[in-house]
């Protein structure tokens, strides 16, 4: 079980995360949603322990994760928003050097890189330096990179993020069969369709609050909407988004 | 054998250490890599070549002067070879500054560094240490490619006398010492870079890398022109018992050297013990304020806000470009180029290596005319003439290599798809040579000229003719030229170095050299000051116009030239 109790967190006096508290159980999907600036990735780099919350507790089955970070860091898979990698090294390269890091022995690592390039369809890339892969190739990388240690809690920050429709549709599966493993899985993401499909429970950030976090079904009851999209628009978007775009069209005629 | 005797809770973070280490190395290296498709392992091989040739050269010549000053008084000898080894010292320091300067901004794991590794079970401080010891690896790589030939020159010539020591020794004191110095110099960077980045945050520490290896080039190009001329006074200090001389770096190891060696100066027993004593306390500090506050580091590094404000300067050019009478495509190109190369570090670490080498051979007859007393600096003089040309030349040509270094290729679609004209892309880049080389130079030519006491008018004549030469220079290194600033992929840039260096030499000699004589003499006269400018002028616009006519049938240049026009040749074709 992961619990965030209450979490803030601010960077130069400025607030990004404001007492927070959000619960994920075993074979339960979070979801995180929110507009740009809500907070979102604060927490996801709270919980995975890339920075430290100001006040407030983030425990992993009940012990506080600063106390033992780098033990509640092996059990944890990140993808993060941003595909920051080491580019200069090929994607075989990459996932050895992560897999090194947790300590996973030689033959299993060599085993599950090939298999993991194979799935994914890199094989025939994985001698090829990062820089020359596309965005939706390294997430994929990424993504094997999380995956390689066999976590207990994966953390993901926008996995769909330049994924073809194919490897979309397989990482939506891949995250129903995680959570049927009993791993917990935190999703941050914008794609509200995938949200929709994937996730049990969802927090709805805004200006670094929860102002939202129930179920899926309850939200779209509560806010009396069709779609996770509509509930998510009633709630968390204050402008009219169809002027703004009419706007935005106008723009160059003036 | 290591990871063995370690408790078994360390061997899994000396495993992680290895891995990084490994992975720390890459980094440095792309890190002092100009071009972002450049290869590592090339670089690092030209590099070393480049570094190491000079020493060797010298060497091998010292090895030709021993062996005929065999019948030579000790003292004679003794002389001369303190004063070749300080400059094997000073090389060897320098070469470890350089390698400072150029992984400057990997010195320190970055936030990238820090958001890859950072979810991982790793402690900062394994990463910290990581890419210590692999910067560390890459200074003592750089030193033995210095240090190994010319230890192994003046140990064959160690025979000729017995004041040159016994051949072994000489080998080992020459590697133990130059290598000494060196690790001190880079130890001691790295402290300056650790407490920077403590006390100011890693902005303002990564911001000076610049002027490190402006004054690193600037060093190294001395030490060939300059100190030969300062070392024997001293190496006599030294022999002297002069202890103020210890205070500069070089010199306690240089003690230390003599020492082993067998030379016994009592005034070198202090030296030679204050040697190893700075290289254990350069250690000692370097652990205290890079490895301990490797968390801290992590942390600062992670939670850094993004930079609210661009820098004022390049803000300030950007408004000079923009308020040039020029087209919008030409202003928007202008304002481009110096923007890049004012927020770029790698790209203004090839103007700053350029510069520095002008600065030093531009200031060579300048400082030796001044310790001299030959010099007046209250007029116009040839060798004051020539600094402000060699430096207009040399930044010059450093602008345009740097312009044909992509900063992101995978941007330039933008320019792909407006298709500026090549003329509006050529005039662009002249702008922008311009207003970064030659109206910042011309100006501090004219400031400086009436700082040391010139009449105004001769200052403002100076300056107006080191513009109308700039402009002319200018147009000259951009006679070929087709691309947009910094879009342009790059090709056989380890070729051009190899192949065109010699083709500059006699440019250089006449813009910089002839051409200030032949300021000096026209600046005695309006009439004749006037003169040369229309000619210059006119030179310029020649080449203006043909420079124009040309670009009629071209069309602009975003992917890199074939590098070898025979490797296009199908000889399978041919013979069929």
């Amino acid at each position: 079980m992961l619990e965030v109790d209450e979490v803030w967190k601010s960077y130069s006096g400025v607030s990004a995360v404001r007492a927070l508290t959000l619960r994920a159980a075993p074979g339960c999907v979070v979801g995180l949603l929110g507009p740009n600036g809500s907070g979102k990735s604060t927490t996801v780099r709270m919980i995975v322990g890339l920075l430290r919350p100001n006040r407030g507790r983030i425990r992993w089955r009940g012990i506080d994760i600063q106390q033992q970070l780098l033990a509640y860091q092996t059990v944890v898979g990140y993808i993060p928003e941003e595909p920051r990698l080491y580019t200069y090294l090929s994607a075989s390269e990459y996932l050895d050097l992560v897999g090194g890091l947790r300590g996973i022995p030689r033959t299993t690592l060599t085993r599950r890189i090939d298999r993991y390039l194979e799935i994914f369809g890199l094989d025939t890339d994985r001698h090829a330096p990062l820089s020359a892969f596309s965005k939706g190739m390294r997430q994929k990388v990424l993504i094997a990179a999380a995956l390689i240690h066999d976590p207990e809690l994966v953390v993901l920050d926008e996995p769909n993020s330049g994924l073809d429709v194919a490897a979309a549709l397989v990482l939506r599966s891949l995250v129903a069969t995680l959570a049927e493993r009993h791993k917990v899985i935190i999703y941050s993401s914008h794609t509200l369709d995938a949200v929709e499909r994937v996730c049990q429970e969802v927090v709805i950030l805004r200006g670094g609050s929860a102002i939202a976090s129930t179920s899926v079904a309850r939200l779209r009851e509560l806010t009396e909407s069709a779609t996770l999209e509509e509930a998510f628009t009633n709630v968390a978007i204050d402008q009219d988004v169809a002027a703004v775009g009419r706007e935005l069209a106008s723009v160059a005629l003036s | 054998m290591i990871r063995r005797r370690l408790p078994p809770s360390f061997q899994h973070e000396f495993d992680q250490f290895a891995l990084l280490s490994r992975d720390s190395v890459r980094s440095l290296l792309n890190t002092a890599l100009v071009s972002r498709d450049g290869d590592p392992s090339q670089f690092a091989l030209w590099s070393v070549v480049l570094v190491a040739t000079p020493p060797a050269m010298y060497a091998f010549r010292q090895l030709v002067n021993y062996s005929a000053l065999g019948f030579q008084k000790a003292s004679i000898i003794e002389h001369a070879i303190q004063v070749d080894r300080m400059f094997f010292l000073l090389y060897g320091m320098l070469v470890a500054a350089l390698v400072a300067a150029a992984t400057w901004e990997a010195l320190l794991p970055n936030r990238a560094d820090q958001e890859i590794v950072g979810s991982l079970p790793v402690r900062p401080r394994t990463l910290a240490a990581a890419r210590l010891a692999a910067a560390i690896c890459i200074t003592v790589m750089a030193s033995a490619s210095v240090s190994l030939p010319a230890a192994a020159f003046l140990a064959i010539a160690a025979p000729s006398h017995p004041s040159l020591g016994f051949l072994p020794v000489v080998f080992v004191a020459h590697i133990v010492s130059t290598m000494g110095a060196s690790l001190f110099v880079f130890l001691l960077l790295l402290v300056f870079r650790s407490l920077l980045a403590l006390c100011f945050g890693a902005h303002t520490s990564e911001r000076l890398a610049t002027l490190l290896q402006l004054v690193t080039i600037f060093g190294l190009a001395e030490v060939f022109f300059f100190i030969p001329g300062v070392i024997p006074a001293l190496v006599d200090r030294l022999a002297a018992g002069d202890r103020t001389a210890l205070l500069l770096p070089s010199v306690p190891f240089a003690a230390l050297y003599a020492w082993l060696v067998g030379l016994h100066y009592p005034s070198l027993t202090f030296g030679a013990l204050v040697a190893p004593l700075l290289l254990i306390a350069s250690v000692s500090i370097v652990i205290t304020v890079y490895l301990c506050p490797a968390r801290l580091f992590a942390r600062r590094a992670l939670e850094a806000p993004p930079r609210q404000h661009v820098g004022i300067t390049s803000t300030l050019a950007g408004l000079a470009a923009l308020t040039l009478p020029a087209s919008p495509v030409v202003r928007s190109i202008t304002t481009f180029a110096i923007t890049t190369l004012l927020r770029s570090r790698q790209h203004r670490l090839i103007v700053t290596a350029y510069l520095g080498l002008a600065l030093a051979i531009g200031t060579l007859s300048v400082i030796a005319g001044g310790l001299r007393g030959t010099l007046p600096f209250d007029r116009p003089a040839t060798s004051l003439l020539a600094l402000p040309l060699v430096t207009m030349f040399f930044t010059t040509l450093g602008l345009r290599s740097a312009f044909t270094v992509p900063s992101d290729p995978d941007a330039n679609w933008v320019f792909r798809l407006s298709q500026p004209r090549v003329t509006a892309a050529v005039d662009a880049t002249l702008l922008s040579l311009l207003l970064l080389s030659v109206a910042p130079i011309a100006t501090a030519t004219g400031l400086g000229a009436l700082v040391f006491g010139w009449t105004r008018h001769a200052a403002a004549v100076t300056a107006l003719l080191d513009i109308v030469c700039g402009l002319a220079l200018a147009e000259w290194t951009l006679r070929d030229w087709r691309a947009v600033p910094f879009t342009c992929a790059r090709s056989g840039d380890v070729e051009s170095l190899k192949s065109r260096w010699l083709g500059h030499v006699l440019p250089l000699i006449l813009f910089g050299f002839v051409n200030a004589a032949i300021q000096n003499a026209v600046l005695r006269s309006d009439r004749a000051a006037t003169s040369y400018a229309a000619i210059v002028l006119s030179a310029w616009i020649v080449q203006r116009v043909r420079r124009q006519f040309a670009a009629r049938h071209v069309s602009l240049q975003f992917d890199a030239a074939p590098r070898d026009a025979i490797a296009k040749l199908n000889l399978s074709d041919a013979i069929g």
